[in-house]
């Protein structure tokens, strides 16, 4: 009798349990909102905080840190806005001045081997230094010395401090080595990379085992030229910026952000529309589409996006190590359907790697590959097989990514694939990607640097971008340095040779842009000045109230 | 206490024992869970793994619980759920009550002696301790993350967490019946310590164990869920009645309450179904195996 109480129980404490688990992910009461803020000020629901202010100190890509360090710091360079449907688009293939001059930011040499920068006169850092080229040589040599620096994409030719000379205070040069038609120095500058610390403020809270003053920038900020610097932060529930008002390109119009974490994409959607945030950030496609059309809410859409899924099926394991069985995967998927019922339209079907912002002219716009099983069935003929079983790998931290692949597992089947969704911790999807241990994956994914020839990052053998364990042939190393040596890569004589490189990645069916997203933020239509960025965050400096 | 005040008493005795049809119907909500978990491919109407049609679809004719986040039919993929829950309540509950049981007469039997057999028993005791002092759920997501998520160590990590019950109920009889006179008397009479322990001690350590049979059952129903809930379960799509809550807990802020609540009334049902038949069983029992004895010795006089 006690046992079957305890039965009784234990059920009334499962219904319990599955009605606290449905209650889970509403704010709590310590970080509710009290509505939007004033005109000068937003608040704004995101998922959660950063964990480090210092990218080169403690390096954790995340949306929240990308926010902070874009926020916080400033660039040499930063990459154009261009308005169009009422956004603030970057133009990927166009520079200009931010701590550089605005009308004469930087010099190439003849010989394309040295830069040379022109710093604007009269900037003050956060904490009142003037900026000198001092700075600037002190925070390059920061990248160099510290872990998180994050500049081996230049390492071919440049790798030194001391191929950076300061002219005078307000004018450095970088001597860069055997520089082609792969460069990407500007855009490393310009991206996450570049950010200028204040080196006499940095100084002051460096020590002796601390050189760098990694430990105190980690934690704090006032040692940059951004736009903001942090107010306050409580722990785990909200973080202030305030604005900078010796900012270089004048101080933002909204003069102070408030970004409360509400863990549950839902809850971020409901608070945006009932107006108790003025903007939230990583939005699902579903809540995305539930504040769609609302009268206060309004979302930024752009022609070409860079944020997609990357679907990796990796060369190093069967049934990928055939081409045949990658290219029959790839007509499995049922794009489309995706597209409709996961992104909510949110999404674009993908023509590959090489979009329309890296400046190549006439690239394809068409799919690359569209959902067709009887296609996909005879390529599985051809390989000699009729079933195929697939243990398709995602993070249980991304549901539309789950979503996706369940959706695809769904469909797959008539093409003859078996497909059992494997969903990893964060950590251990992160883990298995980089060492290459999985089947197959879907990851979202973007190429910060708008470059062609930096594509070839993502699949040089040994590299952990490589997540699809390409091996390069001689015909693929040929393309790469065909297009190379062809010329710019936004030039008519190389687009016919990038293409082709497209075409190559889109055959070889391992390593592919499954689809393109478009941005998960959504604002309220009380502010203006929306953007979309290369690292897919909101640039609080340019947002401001309606009508200013 | 006057004579019709006592027949009063006796009729009303009587009443409350159980008839046929009470006791029939005591059986009801575990053959109901049965039937739906066997015959699942006949009730559902759609491939539970096949995205069907639009997404996230309200209740209606066409599909009475609605469509999940990729338009997965969910009152296909709840029955198919039920269909994987029993099954694994059914394997866990067998295994983990049987060996439970062996496990604790054993321990019962040999912890007190010398010898290596005495020292396995009380090490066993002791690692039992241990685990018992571990949560469930904990338990479960170090098997699951050491030997990664399939029916196999799902079973495993599950049995493990319920399996301690069985254990410590067995092994307290078992130490209950061997202060017992009659187990004495046998020993006085010749009879050899192992055919005691089966004969007199094992019959008479059951009953506990048994009595907690419906628990594991439902305790099983209630981790399978909690693991897939937490996301370590079983491989997707399979219909999971905890990957389902989980996956459809973020809709319910859009006001889309289907995907996780018919699955969350199913695991309710389920422990509930088993809990009331337990409860019901010890007094229909009786009743049942009555009626049976007096069918089988007519059957045998019609065959004779």
């Amino acid at each position: 009798m006690r046992n079957s109480r305890r039965t009784w129980v234990l059920a009334a404490v499962a219904a319990g349990a599955l009605g606290l688990s449905a209650c889970a992910g509403t704010p709590g009461s310590g970080a509710g909102g009290d509505g939007a803020a004033g005109a000068d000020a937003v608040t704004v629901a995101v998922a959660a905080l950063p964990t480090s202010y210092d990218l080169e100190g403690a390096w954790n890509a995340s949306n929240e840190n990308y926010t902070a360090w874009t926020q916080l710091h400033a660039n040499l360079l930063n990459y154009k806005y261009v308005e169009k449907d009422g956004v603030m688009v970057q133009d990927f293939t166009q520079f200009e001045g931010v701590l550089a001059d605005a009308d004469n930011p930087y010099e190439i040499s003849d010989d394309g081997q040295t830069y040379t920068f022109h710093l604007r006169e009269g900037v003050v850092s956060q904490a009142g230094n003037p900026l000198t080229a001092e700075d600037v040589r002190w925070s390059i040599e920061r990248k160099l010395e510290v872990a998180g620096g994050r500049l081996p994409q230049v390492a071919d030719y440049f790798n030194s401090v001391d191929q950076v000379e300061v002219i005078d205070d307000h004018t450095i040069a970088f001597h860069l080595d055997g520089v082609g038609n792969d460069n990407v120095f500007l855009p490393i500058l310009t991206g996450q990379m570049g950010h200028i610390w204040d080196k006499k403020a940095m100084e002051e809270h460096a020590t002796e085992d601390d050189p760098w003053a990694v430990e105190w920038a980690t934690q704090n900020s006032g040692a940059g030229f951004g736009p903001y610097e942090v107010s306050s932060e409580t722990e785990g529930q909200q973080l202030v910026l305030e604005a900078n008002p010796d900012y270089v390109l004048g101080e933002p119009a909204v003069k102070s952000v408030t970004m409360q974490v509400v863990p549950d994409s839902g809850t971020r959607a409901t608070m945006l529309n009932s107006g108790d945030v003025d903007v939230a950030e990583s939005l699902s496609p579903t809540d995305l589409a539930a504040v769609a059309g609302q009268e206060s809410v309004q979302i930024p859409s752009v022609e070409n996006s860079i944020e997609f899924l990357d679907l990796s099926l990796l060369e190093n394991k069967a049934p990928f190590d055939d081409q045949l069985v990658r290219q029959a995967f790839n007509y499995a998927i049922p794009y489309d359907k995706i597209i409709d019922q996961v992104y909510q339209g949110y999404a674009k079907p993908s023509p590959g790697w090489f979009t329309p912002t890296m400046g190549v002219p006439d690239l394809s716009t068409e799919p690359a590959y569209s959902y067709d099983p009887d296609k996909a069935k005879e390529l599985l003929d051809e390989a000699g097989k009729s079933s195929v079983d697939v243990t398709l790998t995602v993070s249980n931290a991304v549901p539309d990514i789950i979503d996706t692949a369940l959706l695809i597992a769904s469909d797959a089947k008539d093409a003859g694939f078996n497909v059992q969704v494997e969903q990893a911790s964060a950590a251990d999807f992160g883990t298995g990607r980089a060492e290459q241990t999985f089947q197959a994956l879907i990851a979202p994914m973007r190429v910060q640097i708008q470059v062609p020839s930096f594509v070839n990052n993502f699949f040089l053998p040994g590299d952990p971008s490589n997540t699809s364990a390409f091996q390069p042939t001689q015909e693929w190393k040929d393309l790469m340095k065909t297009a190379i040596d062809a010329g710019e890569a936004t030039s008519e004589e190389a687009a016919p040779h990038w293409r082709a490189v497209n075409d190559f990645i889109n055959q070889d069916a391992s390593h592919m842009a499954m689809l393109y997203k478009q941005p998960n933020q959504a604002f309220s239509t009380s502010l203006d000045g929306m953007s979309y960025r290369y690292d897919n965050t909101v640039d609080y400096a340019v947002l401001k109230p309606a009508g200013e | 206490m006057t004579n019709t005040q006592v027949l009063r008493a006796a009729a009303s005795r009587k009443r409350r024992k159980p008839g046929l049809v009470r006791a029939v119907l005591a059986l009801v909500p575990v053959l109901v869970l049965v039937t739906v978990a066997v015959f699942a491919p006949a009730i559902a109407p759609f491939d539970p793994e096949r995205s069907v049609d639009a997404a996230r679809l309200a209740p209606s004719v066409s599909h009475w619980f609605g469509t999940d986040a990729v338009g997965m039919d969910v009152f296909s993929r709840t029955v198919y759920g039920t269909r994987i829950a029993v099954r694994f309540a059914i394997v866990v509950a067998l295994i983990a009550t049987i060996g439970g049981i062996l496990i604790g007469v054993f321990i019962g039997l040999s912890e007190s002696s010398r010898g290596p057999l005495g020292l396995l028993g009380r090490l066993l005791n002791q690692i039992s301790n241990y685990i018992i002092a571990v949560p469930d759920i904990i338990l479960g997501i170090v098997i699951v993350g050491i030997m990664g998520a399939s029916d196999l160590t799902l079973t495993i990590a599950i049995t493990l967490c319920l399996i301690q019950a069985p254990i410590k109920l067995t092994r307290v009889e078992v130490l209950r019946v061997r202060g017992e006179s009659y187990l004495e008397a046998a020993e006085m009479a010749g009879e050899p310590a192992l055919r005691s322990a089966l004969v007199h001690v094992v019959p008479n350590s059951l009953g506990p164990a048994m009595r907690n049979l419906p628990l594991i059952f439902g305790n099983c129903v209630i981790i399978l869920a909690s693991l897939g809930f937490i996301g370590v379960g079983l491989p997707m799509p399979t219909p999971e009645w905890g990957y389902m809550i989980s996956s459809g807990v973020s809709a319910l802020m859009l006001g889309q309450w289907w995907p996780a609540v018919f699955p969350a009334i199913f695991v309710l049902l389920s422990v509930l179904a088993v809990a009331f038949t337990a409860r019901a069983l010890p007094k229909t029992w009786p009743v049942l195996a009555d009626r049976f004895s007096k069918i089988i010795p007519n059957r045998r006089n019609s065959l004779a």
